[in-house]
């Protein structure tokens, strides 16, 4: 007996052991007080580093996802910089994009994220209302802004009176042609269609052959793109306003969704089951690399993939309207951009390098279109004079910035996005008519909206 | 010839040896290295997600206490929980199963003196190596979809070609597909234990007279009812937070046909920065897990057959 | 005799069609490997057009810094200690539960299985903040510690299966020679587990070389990849061109070590308990 005491003895020792070592990783308040201590360390370095001596050596830890031709040219750009600047050393940590939303949630909740690194303006809302992680880059007079144009600066990097994204693209909804598709079966590039044209074109052409389609689309396509697009067509705005409040009606939304109905009926759209196959992937659909359809839709930022992806030239064009539509429903804004930790213990230097990233003509001429199309209006103009753009992608942006608004961030929220692309999927299997899945869609807004505004 | 019987007779003579000291010590002593693990590594974040599971954590921000919250919504308003929770029943009972039997029955045929073996083995290990890698999942599109590979061999067999991947039900079985064609690590497990059974009760048996079918069930199933037990109830731990396949594949497409509560479970702690609700979400299964768990032990007295006469002698 | 042989020949052909199966997605992976994206995506053929190494030797360059060389070394520094860690801590671990007696022993059985129930996406958080707090990230301990830690269920329970199959005549029998239980282990019960073991390594050894989850929550440096992350490093799917001909060519190769691993170590973990010492 005595002997169980001792060994309990032992193993409560050994529980308090470690309860002492999950107090010190569970205690935020004890790392509240460390990083606190840190940063304060951390201002004083780089007030002495500010009052003359630039020689300290300084290491920046640098964030991004991407190909293997974005991390050659931000590599590439990274040497340029530490070779003017020999105190600085930047280390780069690249990788796919899969994962990398995960990881920096990760790293950012637990104080370790990067000094610097690249974001997408969708996360920003999520982030920085949670809690204050991305450093205000307009308290370094270095990043300068004065080339980005406003509605991005307004629209993409500003939340809550900060600037805390520096937007290195820009970019809306576009429809992708596969031309020689389009010249087959007689699809105007220039024309902007209604979408009855569209529905009886689309139906025509796979009446011709019934192996083609005109066009395809994913869940993310109808749910991101579409829907909203023909809801806000006929709204003249965003989905939800910066109130939180819908502006669109039941009447409307099921005319949106109506005409996703409408699209798979006619035979415009491949079949949705034959698609989901390719979700997030429609450059590898082997009907569109074989020619058997015509049309996708997508982000300009996606123009790259959809080039490589077939022989044929690739072209872009408007995406359809509704008949007296009240724009074109695109959501033109800032796509990716970069952002400096907030926690860095060197931001003076991320924002030197930052701003040398998207203002300086030799980084420009070395990241040309690798972090997408440029924001920048210096480097669209210098780049497009150097014919480092292609006419394509140029097209692109300027086709899907023509009558478009900016969706607000309230809109693009993951709670409502999860709620369409729920009852969309319904919808498409026949679970629901247009007007239940509209009213559905109705009801569960309003009890997130109300959540979401009673959060706030 | 029904070693079943050697069980009561073994435990008689084995009182002659000197059994291992009857102290504890000996046993915690080998036990520590885990133990210490446990402590140290495992119960921390155990405990925590526990913490979670009744708090908004958001992974960015620290959560408030929110009470039974998350548990009532998973069983109220979630719409989606209990639909995953019944795939994910269905999906194990199917898969287990299938590959359990599969990986055996290959197995057997893998332990035969044959020529080349070693070559064939590893020939049939070969889809396990390949793991989750982005190589499963374009070749996974490439059979299944709808004029893909599997639909063309069906065509020219003038058999009905389903759309494999666009249907929520066909999508499931081809995900069980992919996890029986993985099933290397079982068979591999399977291939020791067929090894350790004693060639002298086979011999015994074959004077006896005993058929072949009748040695199956008489000898080779009780000899390797421990690691049958053990593939049964790893797979079925697995199969139920499964994770990889659907993610890779269709992504919990199409229309939740393949939603595995794994796959929830990580979209809602990731994507949507649910954290506090998805931990929720993971202690219902840890639960679940747990019942189905325990009852394969209380089972497993009355058919998984140990040559050592029990646990706790 | 003939009986015998007929059984044989249906053998083989039933390992033959069912292999064709079992190696055809190893052969497509080869054959694309030569394939241009257009072909690998736009067409069902299954060998390609022209055969050219450039998807080998552009992969193998990587996409910068480091090219695929680093990322071996990288993945065999951080695999193999893991897998010995593993295979010398859940052994006795496993002999300890299988062999001893000792309280709350069911008890502890459970929670150490219940420790593979949880899905790791909800307790990854709270485990980066506590390795955070070691000092372990970006660092390949929170693959080694864990393992010499024997926080592995899966292989602990694996052996007690294989270790409960052994009779205790034969290992009690060496402790009453005099052999204390450790000793007896390391010289009786040790080399009669070879096949679990071997199924340990080889198992282990394929886990934590495609593990590609904990890698990317815990390496965080491109100078530490391993190969798991290295594979998905040239993938952007939101707009960037993917050379799938460099990805698939160096997915191929990553499956030879494990391939290699298998094919030598099966000898052992089918060679089984020898006739002999069962008898004791």
């Amino acid at each position: 007996m005595r002997r169980f005491k001792r060994i309990t003895g032992v193993c409560l020792a050994a529980g308090m052991a470690a309860g002492l070592i999950s107090g010190c990783g569970g205690g935020t308040a004890a790392k509240t007080t460390t990083s606190a201590a840190a940063t304060t360390k951390a201002e004083t370095a780089s007030q002495s580093s500010q009052s003359g001596n630039s020689s300290d050596k300084v290491t920046l830890r640098m964030a991004w996802w991407g190909g293997d031709a974005r991390h050659k040219a931000l590599l590439a750009t990274i040497d340029a910089y530490t070779a003017k600047h020999p105190n600085v050393s930047i280390e780069a940590e690249y990788q796919g994009y899969d994962g990398y939303y995960e990881k920096m949630m990760t790293e950012l909740s637990s104080g370790t994220a990067p000094d610097i690194f690249q974001f997408h303006a969708n996360w920003v809302p999520d982030v920085q209302g949670a809690d204050h992680y991305l450093a205000d880059l307009s308290k370094f007079p270095v990043v300068d802004y004065s080339q980005l144009p406003e509605t991005i600066i307004e629209g993409s990097d500003t939340y809550k009176g900060e600037r805390v994204l520096y937007s290195c693209s820009e970019g809306g909804q576009v429809m992708y042609v596969n031309t020689d598709v389009a010249s087959k079966f007689g699809i105007d590039l220039t024309k902007n269609y209604t979408w009855d044209e569209w529905l009886q074109l689309g139906k025509s052409i796979h009446e011709q052959d019934p192996d083609t389609y005109l066009m395809t689309a994913d869940i993310d396509v109808l749910n991101r793109l579409i829907l909203p697009i023909a809801v806000s067509q006929q709204t003249g705005t965003s989905m939800v306003d910066a109130d939180y409040k819908m502006t669109f009606s039941e009447e409307q939304l099921t005319k949106a969704l109506q005409l996703i109905a409408d699209l798979y009926d006619t035979g415009t759209c491949e079949p949705y089951g034959d698609a989901s196959v390719f979700v997030g992937q429609m450059d590898q659909n082997n009907k569109w690399i074989n020619g058997q359809i015509g049309v996708l839709l997508d982000i300009v930022g996606g123009y790259a993939k959809y080039k490589a992806s077939i022989t044929s030239e690739l072209g872009a064009m408007a995406i359809p309207r509704f008949e007296g539509a009240k724009c074109s429903g695109v959501d033109f804004s800032g796509d990716m951009g970069y952002s400096i930790n907030d926690k860095s213990k060197n931001k003076e230097v991320a924002a030197d390098f930052l701003n040398y990233m998207f203002n300086d003509p030799e980084a420009n001429s070395i990241l040309l279109t690798n972090l997408g199309y440029p924001a920048s209006k210096e480097a669209q103009s210098t780049l497009a004079a150097a014919g480092k753009i292609d006419k394509v992608q140029q097209d692109a942006a300027a086709i899907s910035e023509k009558d478009a608004i900016k969706y607000t961030s309230a809109s693009n929220n993951t709670d409502l996005e999860t709620i369409r692309k729920n009852d969309l999927q319904e919808m498409i299997y026949g679970e629901m008519t247009p007007e239940e899945t509209a009213k559905d869609i109705i009801e569960q807004y309003t009890d997130t909206l109300n959540q979401m505004k009673s959060a706030k | 010839m029904d070693i079943r019987k050697g069980k009561e007779n073994q435990s008689a003579p084995a009182v002659k040896v000197r059994k291992y000291p009857r102290t504890w010590k000996w046993g915690l002593l080998f036990i520590m290295p885990w133990l210490v693990g446990f402590l140290l590594l495992e119960a921390y974040p155990l405990v925590m997600s526990l913490i979670y599971s009744f708090t908004d954590f958001s992974i960015l921000k620290s959560g408030k206490f929110v009470g039974i919250q998350n548990y009532v919504k998973l069983f109220t308003s979630d719409r989606y929980f209990l639909k995953s929770l019944g795939i994910t029943i269905k999906y194990t009972i199917i898969s287990v199963p299938c590959k359990v039997a599969f990986a055996l029955f290959i197995a057997m045929i893998l332990n035969m003196k044959l020529k080349g073996i070693n070559f064939f083995r590893t020939v049939y290990y070969l889809p396990s190596i390949m793991g989750g890698s982005v190589a499963i999942a374009i070749l996974w599109r490439f059979m299944f979809m709808s004029d893909g590979i599997i639909n063309k061999l069906l065509g020219t067999l003038h058999m009905p070609q389903p759309n494999w991947l666009g249907d929520p039900d066909t999508a499931l079985a081809t995900m069980v597909l992919l996890v029986v064609w993985q099933f290397g690590s079982s068979m591999v497990l399977f291939l020791g234990a067929l090894k350790n059974v004693p060639t002298e009760l086979y011999e015994a048996a074959a004077v006896d007279g005993a058929s072949k079918p009748r040695q199956f069930f008489k000898i080779t199933l009780p000899m390797i009812s421990p690691i049958i037990f053990f593939n049964i109830m790893m797979q079925t731990i697995n199969a139920l937070q499964e994770f990889t396949s659907p993610s890779i594949i269709t992504n919990g497409g199409p229309n939740h046909g393949t939603y595995l509560l794994g796959l929830k479970i990580y979209e809602d702690a990731f994507k949507n920065l649910k954290m506090g609700y998805a931990s929720a979400t993971s202690w219902v299964l840890f639960a679940i897990v747990l019942v189905i768990t325990v009852l394969m032990f209380k089972t497993s007295d009355a058919w998984v057959f140990y040559n050592d006469g029990g646990l706790d002698s | 005799m003939n009986k015998k042989a007929r059984s044989k020949i249906i053998a083989y052909i039933f390992l033959i069609v069912v292999g064709v199966v079992m190696v055809y997605p190893l052969v497509w992976l080869f054959f694309s490997c030569f394939k241009t994206n257009q072909e690998l995506f736009g067409s069902l053929t299954f060998l390609p057009d022209h055969f050219s190494m450039d998807g080998f030797i552009n992969g193998w360059k990587g996409s910068g810094q480091f090219t695929y060389g680093t990322f071996y070394k990288n993945t065999f520094l951080q695999v193999i200690p893991t897998v010995l860690f593993t295979v010398l801590s859940t052994g006795l671990v496993a002999y300890g539960f299988a062999r001893f007696r000792f309280p709350m022993k069911k008890f502890l059985f459970l929670l150490m299985i219940s420790t593979m129930m949880l899905p790791s996406s909800v307790i990854t958080i709270p485990r980066y903040v506590m390795f955070n707090t070691f000092g372990w990230n970006d660092t390949y301990m929170p693959f080694w510690i864990p393992a010499l830690l024997a926080t592995y269920p899966f292989f602990i329970f694996m052996q007690i299966q294989f270790m409960r199959g052994i009779p205790r005549e034969l290992d009690e029998s060496a402790y009453v020679d005099g052999c204390n239980p450790f000793v007896t282990y390391v010289r009786i019960i040790f080399p009669l587990m070879k096949p679990a073991i071997f199924s340990v390594i080889i198992f282990q050894f394929l886990w934590r070389w495609n593990d590609y989850y904990n890698n990317l929550i815990f390496i965080s440096s491109t100078k530490k990849y391993a190969i798991s992350l290295a594979l998905k490093m040239s993938i952007d799917s939101t707009g960037g061109v993917t050379e799938w001909s460099n990805v698939l060519s160096m997915s191929f190769l990553s499956m030879i070590p494990p391939t290699l691993l298998f094919f030598f170590a099966q000898k052992y973990f089918v060679e089984g308990i020898t006739a002999g010492s069962v008898k004791g």
